[in-house]
């Protein structure tokens, strides 16, 4: 039998149990690539799936539906690896890179790697630059929205990500390169 | 999540793209921990009823071990018995029998074991040819003559008395070892005892002072209410280094200040004493040791590059010193949004000073009662088992939010059961409620505690 959204969220309103892991059933294969990205190891990408999913269950009752719940559930889980991710980036503060050129590569593709690939590049990132990307880049946040949420400056979230993509590039391109070099040896 | 503002190459929507919609299975562990955080919490919702019905039953068990003791240990002495005839035909008129027995000595007739005290002299008490059991009176009469005695037992009431057994010898098919008396043999009937509780006849000998021990369990409801929404309104300063503010994205989860403290249970023990006023009225006081717990919930903890654990942002910390030096903004690194639970403990020394009011004054007494309690705030702690969160002790003094001294009113229904000729049991279902409130007018949030409780104990009668 299976429950609508509203169903669900009725139910786990009331803490059934069914109900909650029915809702983890059908959300967290979704979620988990969320706190893969912003995390550096599986262990923590679990830890902050697990913290999310307790928040979830626990705030569900205030799911006010002007989005989709599983919209708010993301925000939740990304909310969620920012908090895991904080004291890191305390220890290693973000501050203006400047003068950073980009890479120049044109006929950049990601069609050549695979998604696990590429994830181990995002992870690869400083601390910083990681999270930066992961707002900017794929969720489409703004710099002065970052600059906001992480209370730094926009200038810093900009030359973060500057860092970031010319990394990410860097990367892109030593791997295109060895597969184009693998190739000449046939 | 709104868009893009920089679309100088497609570099960004290829990431999206790489990522979108995708999805991997997390590990099942991550469910079963899940499930188990879960069913933890729907555990603790009934802790506290849990935590109160195990005090009320340690204090069961701890007055039926002590009743046990004092039975056993209250009892031995006064196994003695009264052996003796009574005429039938003048069951008022009953003859007292020799006594055989030289003082402590003691004898088996094979139905039971009777031993004679110092100064005890023996009468008996009234009868027919079908009582089971009856009172018979005793007194320490060194001029009644060691052979026999013929007591009128309609004056026999400022005699202490004792509980016997009426027995038809010839029913058991018993042979005592002394004959009392050879005129009526066949109508005779023997006193055993089966009670050696002694009885104040009268009331005259109504205790006038008492003392006893008491221990109490109860609900303890704070509460709670406070004015704090903000990490401003705590006075917490803000961070200066990378930290997550409150204008989060995050609306469901509003980095707001949520601060809360819940019910929990009290316990309680001390010494009790009392007097009489008048034939009803009771005059009680005692001083006590308290603790009430409750549990403060918080969804930030303060950050600081002095102290390794988490500050749990609360009102209970503001205008503390030490709290304020570390929450100061230079001190200040980031705010951390978790929800923390911490055991919440107030200390306590009570006097309750309570008027009561006789509404049954037998071996069962029953009292309504009244009065007022102060309250002497001894400190506050708050603890978690979280080695992450910073513990926090408040003593009394000008930095505690909480005031040195409150008053509360306490009623309740006092029932009282003499089990000893000197010695009561007590049980008090009560209630109390705070007649002031326990923090100060300074503090920026307040509790005004109330709770139902049960209390018992046991109370030595001077006289």
């Amino acid at each position: 039998m299976s429950f609508s959204d509203e169903d669900l969220i009725e139910a786990c309103s009331k803490g059934k149990r069914k109900a909650q892991e029915e809702l983890y059933a059908r959300y967290s294969s979704k979620m988990y690539p969320i706190a893969l990205r912003y995390s550096k190891m599986q262990q923590e990408a679990e830890d902050i799936l697990q913290e999310a999913f307790i928040k979830v269950f626990k705030n569900i009752k205030d799911f006010r539906k002007d989005s989709s719940l599983a919209y708010w559930i993301k925000r939740i889980v990304i909310n969620t690896a920012l908090n895991h991710q904080r004291s890191k980036l305390y220890l290693y503060p973000m501050v203006d890179i400047g003068d950073l050129r980009n890479h120049t590569c044109p006929e950049l593709t990601l069609s050549n790697f695979t998604y696990q690939e590429l994830l181990a590049m995002i992870r690869r990132l400083p601390t910083g630059c990681q999270v930066i990307f992961n707002l900017y880049a794929i969720e489409g946040f703004k710099h002065h929205e970052i600059a906001d949420k992480l209370n730094i400056s926009e200038g810093t979230s900009k030359s973060q990500y500057a860092r970031a993509k010319s990394l990410l590039k860097e990367w892109i391109s030593e791997s295109n390169n060895i597969d184009y070099d693998r190739a000449g040896e046939f | 999540m709104t868009g893009r503002e920089n679309s100088e190459d497609n570099f960004e929507q290829e990431w999206r793209g790489a990522f979108d919609g995708w999805s991997e299975e997390a590990p099942s562990a991550v469910w079963r921990d899940i499930d188990r955080r879960l069913a933890y919490e729907a555990v603790k919702t009934y802790k506290t009823k849990v935590v109160i019905y195990q005090w009320v039953a340690a204090a069961a068990i701890l007055l039926s071990f002590s009743f046990g003791i004092i039975q056993y240990f209250g009892e031995q002495p006064t196994t003695y018995v009264i052996s003796a005839a009574a005429d039938i035909d003048s069951p008022n008129q009953l003859r007292v029998g020799a006594i055989e027995l030289q003082e402590n000595e003691e004898i088996s007739n094979g139905v039971n074991r009777f031993r004679r005290d110092s100064g005890m002299d023996d009468s008996f008490g009234r009868s027919g040819s079908t009582y089971q059991t009856g009172m018979v009176a005793y007194q320490d009469n060194s001029s009644i003559e060691s052979g026999s005695n013929t007591i009128d037992f309609a004056n026999t009431d400022d005699f202490e008395k004792i509980e016997v057994a009426l027995i038809d010898l010839n029913a058991i098919g018993y042979s005592p070892e002394t004959t009392i008396s050879s005129n009526h043999e066949e109508k005779f009937i023997y006193f055993l005892p089966v009670n050696s509780r002694g009885k104040k006849h009268q009331m005259s000998d109504e205790p006038k002072y008492w003392a006893g021990i008491d221990v109490g369990s109860g609900s303890f409801n704070p509460n709670y209410n406070t004015n704090v929404s903000s990490l401003e309104s705590l006075g917490v300063s803000s961070a200066n280094g990378f930290s997550q503010n409150s204008n989060g994205l995050f609306d469901s989860e509003s980095p707001n200040l949520r601060e809360n403290m819940t019910p929990g249970e009290t316990v309680s023990m001390g010494v009790n004493f009392g007097i009489m006023l008048g034939d009803r009225w009771r005059l009680h006081s005692g001083v006590q040791y308290a603790r009430a717990g409750a549990t403060t919930e918080t969804n930030i903890l303060v950050r600081t590059s002095t102290l390794q654990e988490g500050i749990p942002a609360t009102g209970q910390g503001k205008n503390i010193p030490a709290v304020a030096h570390l929450v100061a903004s230079e001190n200040v690194v980031e705010y951390d949004y978790e929800d923390v639970d911490m055991s919440n403990v107030f200390e306590f020394t009570s006097i309750p000073v309570k008027a009561g009011y006789l509404i049954l004054d037998q071996k069962l007494s029953v009292e309504v009662n009244a009065g007022v309690v102060t309250n002497i705030y001894l400190g506050n702690r708050l603890t978690t088992d979280n080695p992450d969160v910073a513990e926090l002790t408040i003593g009394p003094g000008d930095a505690s939010p909480y005031r040195d001294l409150s008053f509360s009113g306490l009623a309740g229904v006092q029932l009282g059961y003499r089990f000893m000729k000197k010695i009561d049991i007590i049980v008090e279902p009560n209630y109390r409620q705070s007649i002031n409130t326990l923090t100060k007018s300074s503090s920026n949030f307040s509790t005004t505690p109330s709770g139902f409780g049960f209390m018992t104990g046991l109370r030595y009668n001077f006289n």
